[in-house]
């Protein structure tokens, strides 16, 4: 079935219509057993994240100009130690369920041939050096599942894509490059034994 | 609000040659023909072209708080030359690091430019 068809049609407005006043946001969410807590980033932003003490932030909504108070989750580690670490600053993201940072991403997606393997890229502009820490202490690849939520409603997925394996990093100063790959039975070996004389001796 | 201020001691009223520019962040797709599509994408921030008179001691102030303070990169509050609001203001450095320009005016008097971007 066509991605097509699970969107809302504020969605696919939003995409196709002359005039939008609305866009998809991608949320890209990276976990696995040497990530303690899920490292959730956005491409985009709705509001601004302000220190406020070491258990909460102040979060000002773009559009309203609204602030509130957010009391840090066990879960917002990393958001958490963003904001904390680095007081004077000002973050932005998204309020998504839970809060997510912005960080500009890029993703390519794999080509259309039928015989290329399914690899998508993404590319992830960390200036401020936040995930390259993470990045140089895993040594197995972690899962990345991808969403895609309108802007005006964060909390309602449009499309998810689990799955995804990020491997291949590699890292300069301001840029974080990985494939996104997914485990595919078709790209394994068949039959597992090969006919060699060691294996299937009559043969020969 | 950021932690950093812009320091008392120096002018908050720009020279006539002030600037701002006003919008948001839009997608413009050009198509074969017709009206090109355009999507609304975000907030943005906003630019301030800003010049002001300065002594020799605010010009040594305004460097201190530049290349000590700040280093270059953190937002401060700054009462907005327009709406009187404070806003988070970042100097947006042109070239290889170089955040403000002096020009001599006369004798212990300098015309200082910048450009900053107001944060969303």
């Amino acid at each position: 079935m066509s991605r097509l068809a699970t969107l809302s049609p504020a969605a696919l407005r939003a995409m196709f219509a002359q005039h939008a006043d609305d866009t998809l946001i991608t949320l890209v969410t990276i976990t696995g057993d040497e990530i303690s807590n899920p490292i959730r980033l956005a491409d985009n932003y709705t509001h601004r994240f302000e220190y406020l003490s070491d258990t909460e932030m102040t979060v000002t909504d773009l559009s309203t100009k609204e602030a509130s108070v957010y009391t840090f989750a066990d879960t917002d580690t990393v958001i958490k130690d963003a904001v904390v670490s680095q007081p004077e600053e000002i973050f932005y993201g998204v309020i998504a369920t839970t809060p997510r940072l912005f960080l500009p991403f890029a993703i390519t997606l794999p080509t259309e041939e039928p015989e290329a393997s399914s690899v998508c890229q993404i590319k992830m502009y960390d200036v401020t050096r936040m995930l390259i820490p993470t990045i140089r202490s895993i040594t197995e690849a972690p899962s990345v599942l991808i969403e895609l939520v309108l802007m005006s409603t964060p909390n309602n997925v449009e499309a998810e894509f689990p799955g995804f394996l990020l491997g291949g990093i590699t890292y300069n100063r301001d840029e974080i490059t990985a494939q996104l790959t997914v485990e595919s039975d078709v790209s394994e070996p068949f039959p597992a034994y090969c006919f060699t004389p060691s294996y299937f001796p009559s043969e020969f | 609000m950021a932690a950093y201020i812009w320091p008392t001691s120096l002018p908050n009223s720009p020279g006539t040659d002030y600037t701002e520019t006003g919008g948001v962040r839009v997608l413009r797709t050009s198509t074969d023909a017709g009206v090109p599509k355009m999507r609304y994408i975000g907030r943005n921030s906003q630019t301030i072209s800003v010049s002001y008179v300065m002594t020799n001691e605010q010009v040594a102030t305004l460097k201190e708080f530049v290349e000590e303070t700040i280093m270059g990169v953190s937002p401060f509050e700054f009462t907005h030359p327009r709406t009187k609001e404070t806003v988070n203001v970042r100097i947006v450095p042109s070239g290889d690091g170089e955040f403000f320009t002096m020009s001599w005016m006369a004798k212990e008097y300098w015309s200082v430019s910048m450009k900053m971007e107001a944060m969303p």
